[in-house]
């Protein structure tokens, strides 16, 4: 196209022409001029930058919260680490309704299971559960003072420690849980009267038996933090006392009037909790049980495990929607980013007629796809430990498992590459035009 | 300061549209140190193309332009991206200041592509510039909190930043009335006499003949002297 011109005019040589590579201080003119840019528009810029926020957080969020949720779970169920023995059903209802105390009991089993076991060779603690009324919202569990010998691992220390006052002696004595204390408002010596039913409700109806306060346990960070624990006979001596009243039972004892008329053992409980002294110990009363028609014997650990399964199960999904997320949010910023550039034609060809190249046109275009990128992904992490510190609250309100935010070391290696991802993707196709920008028909 | 041209021309050439030749092939032609020149021309005879090739944007169709010994288009583009900013100021039709920079920003931004550093004592020479311009005050003021003169001064300004030894200026005063655009063409000629920097402007307004030290007409792709 261009004839080219061989004969020089002045056969003295120019003078050596610095190089044009840019030092980093240069460099750094393109990331200024680039948040110059972007502050020119705080409402495009703004809009773009929550996109991105918001799917940085949704990796977050669920990362934080499922990680949460499976520490508190193992917190709640450290010193359950046993077998746990109820009524025959779902074995993870069961170990979800004992330890973690979800959902309502799966039914009742006679006395005399929990009996055999305290007899058996082969068990070094057992600890039985009979759930049944509530005061105030919290839950009535009646159990031994063995209880308090509950404890992660022999050489741990119990995890029930009182704060104040002594273990239950006699009857319609009660301990409570830290949270229940709290929430009721007891102290030691005060009394309460039992609501009918394991459910808040509506609950009108109490039974007038007086229990009193005799201690307080320190807080566990588990369910149990919202228990109130007293004796099995308490438990059995309220319900004896509504007997011949006109409730649909829901919980422990409902079958206790049935049971009466049989003439059989009235005394009911929900579960045991089983320490066998070894491992094949375990085994043997495992296999027992399944052999057996009268209750089943779970395993926690099993139990969790699946539901664990099915947390992680839920965030892949979350994860993969985070990714559509994260692609929407690049082709959001590729879009913002794609519109000011392509107003912004005649300033890059006024930058270039100032002596600035297309390389560093280039570099600065990219600069505002990143920084957006990288602002929104520190704007995301805040929401998304927000959103994930907002839903374990509520939840810890509903379930009583309290569940830790944490912050996520492991997560930032991933989503600086995410936001990395994201910048540069997004910047690509805007910076090549800028790359591109004619100067003289842009001026 | 040394300016020649050898047999430039030019010739667009854009998909769809008919070849246009703007330039007939301009033999040896130069302008010398300090020199203050007026391009005159109607409109469309190709006084911008011819500003764009001396400044090294528009590679012409053939030929050389040789500033201070150095074949422009020898060079390549990112290296004759950085001569420009060291050798030629232009002072762009539309002034064509950047708005989210601030008149002192405008001004070092040509500085920072030249040193290919951002030391402070780019604003120093910054400010003077304005001050020579009386523009001191306004130097924080965005362009758009500018008038239109005080946005050619700033121009002005810009295009000196490097203290090139060739300026070019297309139309400069074209946007503003009259007696505005008159007093900032002598301002900007003796800025432009203070600076040792050689002037090219490019205009269609008769009044400033008298004012420059050689003029040419742009006539059907030609350079006719008309002064020397
Ligand atoms: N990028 C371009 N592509 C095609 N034709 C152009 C282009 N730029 C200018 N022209 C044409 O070249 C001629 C000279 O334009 P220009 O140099 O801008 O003249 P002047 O500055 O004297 O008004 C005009 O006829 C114009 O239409
Ligand atoms: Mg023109």
């Amino acid at each position: 196209m261009r004839n080219h011109q061989t004969v020089p005019y002045d056969p003295t040589p120019a003078t050596a022409q610095p190089r044009s590579t840019a030092s980093p201080d240069r460099v750094f003119y393109d990331l200024v001029l680039a948040w110059r840019n972007l502050k020119a528009q705080p409402v495009q810029s703004g809009i773009t930058l929550l996109v991105v926020a918001l799917a940085i957080a949704l990796f977050v969020a669920v990362v934080a919260l499922n990680n949460g949720l499976r520490t508190g779970i193992v917190a709640a169920s450290d010193p359950f680490g046993m077998l746990v023995v109820g009524p025959k059903g779902s074995a993870q209802e069961l170990v979800l309704s004992t330890i973690l105390l979800q959902g309502l009991p799966i039914g009742n089993m006679p006395y005399h299971v929990y009996q055999e076991l305290q007899a058996d060779d082969r068990v070094s603690l057992a600890v039985p559960l009979a759930m049944g009324d509530n005061v105030g919202g919290a839950r009535i569990i009646g159990t031994t003072p063995d209880f308090f010998q509950l404890r992660p691992a022999l050489n741990k220390p119990p995890t029930f420690q009182l704060a104040a006052g002594r273990e239950f002696t006699g009857d319609f004595e009660a301990v409570l849980g830290s949270k229940a204390a709290a929430g009721l408002g007891l102290k030691l010596g005060d009394q309460f009267v039992p609501a009918h039913g394991v459910e808040t409700g509506l609950e009108t109806d109490t039974h007038n038996v007086a229990h009193t306060v005799v201690g307080i346990l320190q807080p566990t960070h588990s369910p149990f933090d919202t228990a109130v624990l007293t004796s099995i006979e308490s438990v059995w001596a309220v319900h004896k006392h509504e007997e011949g009243g006109n409730h649909v039972e829901t919980a422990a004892l409902t079958t206790a009037a049935a049971a009466d008329e049989a003439g059989a053992d009235q005394r009911q409980i929900t579960a045991v909790l089983v320490r066998p002294t070894g491992f094949i110990e375990t085994n043997q009363l495992w296999r027992e049980f399944r052999l057996g028609s009268e209750a089943q014997a779970a395993f926690p650990g099993q139990e969790l495990g699946q539901l664990f399964d099915l947390l992680n199960q839920g965030q892949r999904i979350l994860t993969v929607a985070g990714y559509l997320a994260a692609a929407m949010a690049t082709l959001t910023v590729l879009l913002a980013i794609y519109s000011a550039t392509d107003r912004r034609r005649s300033m890059i060809a006024v930058m270039r007629s100032l002596g600035a190249n297309r390389t560093s046109i280039f570099r600065m275009v990219m600069f505002e796809a990143l920084l957006i990128a990288a602002i929104g992904a520190l704007a995301g992490r805040l929401l998304g430990y927000a959103a994930a510190y907002g839903l374990a609250a509520n939840l810890t309100e509903q379930s009583a498992i309290p569940i830790p935010i944490t912050y996520e070391m492991g997560l930032e290696p991933w989503l600086w590459a995410v936001t990395l991802a994201v910048g540069l993707l997004a910047g690509l196709i805007p910076a090549l035009m800028a790359y591109r920008v004619n100067i003289v028909e842009n001026l | 300061m040394s300016l020649r041209i050898e047999n430039v021309s030019h010739t667009y050439r854009s998909r769809g549209l008919a070849e246009r030749p703007v330039l007939q092939p301009i033999a040896g032609w130069q302008v010398e140190a300090g020199q203050q020149l007026l391009l005159r021309g109607v409109s469309g005879s190709g006084k911008t193309t011819l500003l764009n090739i001396l400044a090294g944007l528009l590679t012409p169709t053939s030929g050389e332009v040789w500033l201070n010994r150095q074949p422009l288009y020898a060079l390549k583009e990112a290296a004759r991206d950085r001569f420009r900013s060291r050798h030629v100021g232009y002072v762009l039709q539309a002034h064509h200041l950047l708005p989210q920079l601030t008149a002192l920003e405008n001004i070092t931004m040509p500085m920072i592509f030249a040193a290919n550093d951002r030391s402070n004592r780019h604003a120093q020479q910054a400010l003077a510039l304005l001050e020579g311009l009386g523009l001191a005050e306004f130097a924080r003021h965005r362009p758009a909190q500018l008038s239109m003169g005080q946005r050619l001064r700033v121009a002005i300004a810009r295009a000196l930043a490097n203290r090139p030894t060739l300026l070019l200026a297309d139309e400069p005063t074209a946007a503003l009335d009259p007696a505005t655009g008159a007093s900032t063409m002598t301002l900007l000629q003796q800025t432009c006499r203070q600076h040792n920097a050689a002037l090219i402007v490019a205009s269609h307004d008769p009044t400033l003949t008298d004012q420059f030290d050689r003029v040419i007409d742009l006539k059907s792709g030609q350079l006719h002297e008309v002064s020397a």
